[in-house]
């Protein structure tokens, strides 16, 4: 199936999990720890704890954030 | 010893906030921080890219052991600061939002109806609101009764170097407010920050001034010292001013003492 992470299109296997996605992306490395970032599905956030066993759907488009230095 | 400073249950020994964009590297930041005394540092949302490289401060910011404080900037309207705030609060685990709206980029002057819009919603959602805003009197009243921990007034455009453009108002709002006031946006320079803690504000929020001075580490060194002795002023109580000279020595005595020699 096809989703979009940060507005790129990805193909990806059907039942993938949030965690799985970002793992396989190489936007985290380790599971264990998630500081510092967020996700969201379709604009609505997803808490880190539910990573774990959020699957993505078809379509879904997921936006993972950091944080950077800002004033 | 100063007393010290309490926003949102949270107590800060430093009155000088540091922002943190701008700087060279993070290893010039850490320096910076460290030497600025702050407790409190900003920090902003990002989309993660997914090719390049990653901006890794939030490591030697966490070693630093001070309190970090993200921002909504980017956001052009209250439904976009509250989703920024949402996410920075899932990213750090704070309630605490520096709320910034601003949907002009030539000044980036906050948008007061939508800064006051997110404000509600998000204090709704239990977070402990520090407003970036106008220095407008009457706007800050209203964002400190929406529930703001603080009002952070904008001395002048963010970035801009040009101090206390907004003084007169920033007094107003120092004399009238009851929750915490922290001057934010545009000192440029060591005075600008001792003057306006002088004038009572309770803390400043100072980033540029710092990040690009010549040595941003010694900068911020000077903005400690100078907040310290700006607040200290304050506390102690500063000298009524005059239009006339008041002499400072006992030049009636010294007078006498040649007239009755000229008529001895």
């Amino acid at each position: 199936m096809i989703v979009s992470i940060n507005n790129e299109k990805k193909t990806v296997r059907d039942g993938t999990t949030l965690t799985e996605l970002l793992l396989g992306e190489k936007i985290i490395a380790d599971a264990g720890n998630l500081s510092g970032i967020a996700a969201a599905v379709n604009e609505k956030i997803v808490s880190k704890k539910d990573w774990n066993h959020y699957e993505i759907k078809e379509g879904d488009s997921v936006d993972v954030f950091s944080m950077v230095s800002g004033g | 010893m100063q007393g010290d400073l309490v926003i949102g249950g949270k107590k800060f020994k430093s009155r000088l906030f540091v922002g943190t964009g701008k700087f060279s590297s993070a290893d010039v930041l850490k320096k910076a921080v460290m030497a600025s005394g702050s407790e409190l540092v900003t920090m902003s949302v990002k989309r993660v890219h997914l090719h390049g490289e990653r901006d890794e401060i939030l490591t030697p910011l966490r070693e630093l052991g001070v309190t970090l404080l993200p921002n909504t900037a980017g956001a052009r309207n209250a439904k976009e600061a509250v989703y920024a705030a949402q996410i920075a609060r899932e990213c750090l685990g704070t309630s605490l939002i520096k709320l910034e709206v601003h949907p002009d980029q030539r000044y980036l002057l906050p948008d007061p109806i939508e800064t006051l819009n997110a404000a509600e919603e998000l204090v709704r959602d239990g977070f402990t609101v520090m407003p970036y805003c106008q220095a407008d009197p009457v706007l800050a009243k209203r964002l400190a009764d929406a529930g703001a921990a603080c009002v952070m007034p904008l001395a002048a455009p963010i970035g801009s170097n040009r101090g206390l453009l907004m003084k007169e108002m920033l007094r107003i709002i120092i004399e009238q407010s009851e929750v915490p006031v922290v001057v934010d946006a545009g000192l440029g320079r060591p005075s600008d920050a001792a003057l306006a803690m002088e004038m009572g504000a309770d803390a400043v929020l100072v980033n540029t001034a710092i990040a690009v001075s010549g040595n941003p580490e010694k900068m911020a060194a000077a903005f400690r010292k100078a907040v310290a002795a700006g607040r200290e002023a304050y506390e102690a109580g500063l000298g009524e001013s005059f239009n006339y000279a008041s002499a400072t020595s006992d030049l009636s005595g010294f007078l006498k003492s040649l007239d009755e020699e000229q008529n001895r």
